[in-house]
C-alpha cells in the first residue's frame, strides 16, 4: 500500500528517507525488519524502531520497499488493534506462517531485487532458512544499516529518559525504604519492582542482590537479608521504548572501614572514567581509565575475565550507540548518545561493587540523568 | 496466551529441592533416553531461551535469563548445559539446575564442542528440540560446523509427548502458581476504584506475586471503553467507572506456569455487559463439561459454531485453551485440529476469551487438572464477574 508521506509522523518519514538511500546504495529492493518477539535490554528492537509498536508474540516485521511502501505482519489477530494505535503503517496482515507472509508481500510489491533483513542477528534459523528457501539468493543481513541508523535516541525521546531516569531514582530509594534484616532478597526486588512499576516503567532490567560477599549480581533468590550485608542492585527500567540504567551499592547497617576504602577506588574510577565522556573521545578510553585506576590499586587481574570485562554499555530498543564499552571499542563519542557508565567490581576483600549512572552525551560533557547520589549507602535498620 | 515478553527473567531464581527433587529429573532423562535410543539417536540437543523455555527447564530445570541456554544429552553418560553468559554467572547459574556441568560460554558452538571433546564423542545422529525453531542463524550456523558431519532430526514430538502428563510435583507447582494468582488478583481486586491508572493496578498483583516467589508475572487487560483494542498490557490511562475490564494474568513458580482471567465490572453492569458475559458463562461451562478424559482436544471447537461469527472469531484468536506447565502455553491445544486425548494427570488452562466492537467483551480463565473423574479447578471460581461498587475518589 502506497503510504502519502505527509501522514507519516516527523521522525519516521527521516527514518524511511535514510532507509531508502542506504536501499539505493545498497542495491536492495526492500528492507525486512524482523522481531522473535524475545526482547532484550541490549538490542535495538528493529520492528518497535520502524513501527512505533512493541511486538507481543512470535515473528513480527515490518517490510519496507524501496519506493517507501511499508507492511507489516504480525502473528496475533487479537493484537491488532492494540498495533494499530501505535503504529503509522496502514497495511498490517496477521499470520500464521511468518515466511509465507514475507513470500507474498515480495510478490504483491514485485520486488525482484534482494531484501536486507533488519534483525538478522536475532532471526531463528528456521525463519531464516524458510526465507531463503521461499526467496532463493535474495535475501541478506542488513543490520548494519540499520544500526547505523539508530544510534541516537533523538533529542525527542529526552522526556521519555528523564522520566525513566527518575523511575530508577525511585526503584533504588525503595531499596533504602524497604531493605530489613530478615528479609528474603526476592522480597526486595518485589518492592523495587513496585515502586517502578506503580509510576509507569514498562520493563526491567533488574537485579537485587544482598549477600556477605556477592560474586556478581543475579536475579533475587531467597537468602534473608543479614546485618553487614552488602546490598547491590542494577535497576533499568524501560519506558517508551527507552531505558535507563543505575547502579548503585548499599551496607545494611555502618560502612565498615574497609568497605568505604575499596568503594573510594570505585568513585575514582567513576569520576575519571565520566571525563573520557566527551564527543570526540574513543568509547574504549573510558574502560582504559577505569581499568587504570583498579590497576593503580593493584586489582590488575580483577579487570579480566572472570572477574570483570564490560565498563557499560548501550541500552536498546530503540537506540543503540555501542554494544559495549571495552578497551578495544575504537568507536567515537558524538553528541546525543546515551549509555551506562559503569565501574562495577569485583574485589577479593568486598566481594561485588556497584556503580554506574546512564549519560546523555552534550556538547561539553555527559549528563548524568538519575538523581540518585554516586556513593554508597548506609541503610540503618 | 501469548504476552508481551520482558528483558529478565527476574523474580525470584531458585532450585527448589524440595518441590522437584534431583529423582523427579533423572526419571525424565530415563525416559528421554529410551526414546533416544528407539530412534537410533547418540546425542540430543535442547535449547531455550528467556522467552519460551518449556523443554529446556524440563530436562534441566535451568531458566535462562536473558539470553538462552542449550543442553546437550548424550546416550551414554550424564548430559551438559552450554549456557550463554559471561563467566562471571557461572556459579550462580549452576544453582539453577541438577545438571552438573554447566559451560558459561559466549557461543553456543565452542561450549557444544568443548562438552562433546570432554566425552570423546562425535555424535553420528543428532536429535534437536527447539533449536532451529529458536536458536538464531548466526548460533545455529556454529553449531552446524560443530556437529559437521552427523545426521539431524527434529525430535520436538518426544519431548511433547512426555511433557504432556504431568507428575505430582508438577501437579502441586502448578497449583501453587494457581493459588499466587489467585491471592495476587484478589490484591488487584482491592486496588480498583475510580482513576486509578492501569499500571498502578497492574502494579500491585505483581509485587504481590513477586513477594510469594514467582520469577516471572505478566498482566494484560482490555477495557469495554476501547473495544477495538483486545489484551495488552497496562498503560497510563485511568480506570472509570461504568466499564468492564477484561483482566488475565499469569506467573510461573518454580518455572511452572499458571493462568487465571476474570472480568471486572467496574459499576454497576450494563445489560449489553451482562449480556456477553452470561454468554461467556455459558460458553465456559460447556467447555469444562466437554473436557473428559478421552475425549479428542478438538472436540471443544464445538462451541464456535453455537456463537455468532465475530464472536467465534475472537474466542479461536485467544484460543479455547491449552496445556499449561513449563509453558504458558503448551499442548494440548483445545478446539485446534491437531488432536490429543486429554488425559488423566494433564493440566489445563480453559479461556473464553472475546473482545470487539460486534461482539462486546468477556474473560473467564481458570486453570484444571485432569483426573478420572473430570476436570478438578486448581483454583476456586472465576466464572462470575467481580462486581466492583461503591466506588472511591482516590
Amino acid at each position: 500500500m502506497q503510504v502519502n508521506s505527509a501522514e507519516i509522523p516527523r521522525p519516521y518519514q527521516a527514518k524511511l528517507k535514510s532507509l531508502q538511500e542506504a536501499m539505493k546504495k545498497e542495491g536492495l529492493g526492500a528492507l525486512l525488519f524482523y522481531s522473535t518477539g524475545q526482547l532484550s535490554m541490549l538490542e535495538v528492537n528493529p520492528v518497535l524502531w520502524i513501527s512505533g509498536s512493541l511486538p507481543m508474540g512470535k515473528d513480527t516485521g515490518v517490510l519496507i520497499t524501496a519506493a517507501g511502501d511499508a507492511a507489516m505482519v504480525i502473528s496475533l489477530s487479537w493484537d491488532l488493534g492494540r498495533v494499530r494505535r501505535q503504529s503509522w503503517i496502514e497495511e498490517i496482515r496477521v499470520a500464521d506462517r511468518f515466511v509465507d507472509a514475507v513470500q507474498e508481500l515480495a510478490r504483491q510489491k514485485e520486488i525482484k531485487e534482494k531484501i536486507g533483513i533488519a534483525g538478522w542477528g536475532w532471526m531463528p534459523a528456521a525463519i531464516y532458512r524458510g526465507l531463503e528457501r521461499a526467496l532463493p539468493g535474495r535475501v541478506e543481513a542488513a543490520d548494519a544499516i540499520f544500526q547505523s541508523l539508530a544510534r541516537h535516541p533523538g533529542r525527542e525521546a529526552l522526556a521519555a529518559l528523564e522520566r525513566a531516569a527518575t523511575i530508577a531514582d525511585a526503584g533504588f530509594a525503595a531499596i533504602l525504604e524497604r531493605a530489613k534484616i530478615g528479609m528474603p532478597e526476592h522480597e526486595l526486588a518485589a518492592e523495587v519492582e513496585y515502586a517502578m512499576r506503580v509510576q509507569g516503567a514498562e520493563d526491567n532490567f533488574g537485579m537485587v542482590t544482598a549477600s556477605d560477599h556477592s560474586h556478581c549480581t543475579h536475579p533475587p533468590g531467597n537468602r534473608k537479608i543479614q546485618p553487614g550485608d552488602t546490598i547491590i542492585a542494577e535497576i533499568t527500567p524501560a519506558l517508551g521504548g527507552h531505558f535507563v540504567q543505575l547502579c548503585r551499592t548499599a551496607v545494611m547497617g555502618a560502612v565498615s572501614p574497609l568497605l568505604r576504602e575499596k568503594f573510594d577506588i570505585m568513585e575514582e574510577a567513576m569520576e575519571k572514567s565520566l571525563e573520557q565522556v566527551r564527543v570526540g573521545k574513543k568509547v574504549g578510553e573510558i574502560a582504559r581509565v577505569m581499568n587504570r585506576v583498579f590497576t593503580a590499586y593493584g586489582y590488575e587481574k580483577y579487570c579480566r575475565p572472570p572477574y570483570m570485562r564490560v565498563r557499560g554499555h548501550g541500552l536498546g530498543f530503540l537506540s543503540m550507540p555501542f554494544p559495549e564499552i571495552v578497551d578495544e571499542n575504537e568507536a567515537v563519542i558524538e553528541e546525543g548518545m546515551c549509555f551506562v557508565v559503569h565501574p562495577n567490581q569485583y574485589l577479593p576483600e568486598t566481594g561485588y561493587l556497584m556503580l554506574g549512572d546512564t549519560v546523555w552525551v552534550e556538547a561539553n560533557g555527559p549528563r548524568r540523568l538519575t538523581q540518585t547520589p554516586m556513593k554508597l549507602f548506609a541503610i540503618e535498620d | 496466551m501469548d504476552t508481551l515478553h520482558t528483558v529478565l527473567n527476574r523474580g525470584r531464581s531458585i532450585w527448589e529441592r524440595d518441590s522437584l527433587s534431583e529423582r523427579e529429573f533423572r526419571g525424565r532423562l530415563d525416559n528421554i533416553k529410551a526414546g533416544m535410543k528407539e530412534r537410533g539417536v547418540d546425542l540430543l540437543l535442547v535449547y531455550g531461551d528467556s522467552w519460551r523455555y518449556g523443554h529446556l527447564a524440563f530436562v534441566s530445570h535451568f531458566i535462562p535469563k536473558n539470553r538462552g541456554a542449550l543442553a546437550a544429552i548424550p546416550l551414554a553418560g550424564e548430559p551438559a548445559l552450554v549456557v550463554q553468559e559471561p563467566s562471571r554467572n557461572n556459579p550462580f547459574s549452576k544453582t539453577l539446575t541438577w545438571i552438573d556441568e554447566v559451560r558459561s560460554v559466549g557461543q553456543f558452538a565452542q561450549g557444544l564442542g568443548d562438552a562433546l571433546k570432554a566425552r570423546q564423542l562425535k555424535p553420528g545422529r543428532v536429535g534437536l528440540v527447539s533449536v532451529e525453531q529458536q536458536l538464531n542463524i548466526r548460533e545455529w550456523n556454529g553449531l552446524m560446523k560443530t556437529l559437521e558431519g552427523a545426521e539431524l532430526s527434529d525430535l520436538s514430538d518426544l519431548l511433547i509427548s512426555l511433557r504432556l502428563v504431568k507428575s505430582a510435583a508438577e501437579q502441586a507447582l502448578v497449583k501453587k502458581s494457581a493459588s499466587i494468582l489467585e491471592r495476587a488478583l484478589e490484591f488487584l481486586r482491592r486496588e480498583l476504584r475510580a482513576g486509578r491508572k492501569e499500571h498502578e493496578i497492574a502494579a500491585v498483583a505483581e509485587r504481590e506475586a513477586r513477594r510469594q516467589g514467582v520469577e516471572d508475572f505478566r498482566c494484560m487487560l482490555a477495557r469495554s471503553a476501547e473495544p477495538d483494542i483486545g489484551l495488552r498490557p497496562p498503560g497510563p490511562a485511568a480506570v472509570d467507572k461504568g466499564e468492564r475490564l477484561l483482566v488475565a494474568v499469569a506467573a510461573s513458580y518454580q518455572r511452572y506456569w499458571a493462568e487465571i482471567g476474570r472480568t471486572f465490572f467496574l459499576g454497576k453492569p450494563s445489560p449489553e455487559s451482562s449480556k456477553s458475559h452470561d454468554l461467556a458463562k455459558g460458553l465456559f461451562r460447556r467447555l469444562v463439561e466437554g473436557a473428559k478424559v478421552g475425549s479428542s482436544s478438538a472436540v471443544a471447537a464445538s462451541i464456535l459454531s453455537e456463537v455468532p461469527v465475530a464472536a467465534g472469531n475472537s474466542l479461536a484468536a485467544y484460543g479455547l485453551g491449552n496445556g499449561i506447565g513449563l509453558d504458558m502455553s503448551e499442548a494440548p491445544f483445545l478446539g485446534r485440529e491437531d488432536s490429543v486425548k486429554l488425559q488423566p494427570g494433564m493440566t489445563l488452562t480453559l479461556r473464553v476469551c472475546f473482545s470487539g466492537k460486534e461482539c462486546g467483551s468477556a474473560l473467564i480463565s481458570r486453570p484444571f487438572l485432569m483426573s478420572e473423574k473430570g476436570l478438578q479447578p486448581l483454583v476456586g471460581p472465576v466464572e462470575d464477574p467481580l462486581l466492583i461498587e461503591g466506588w472511591r475518589n482516590t
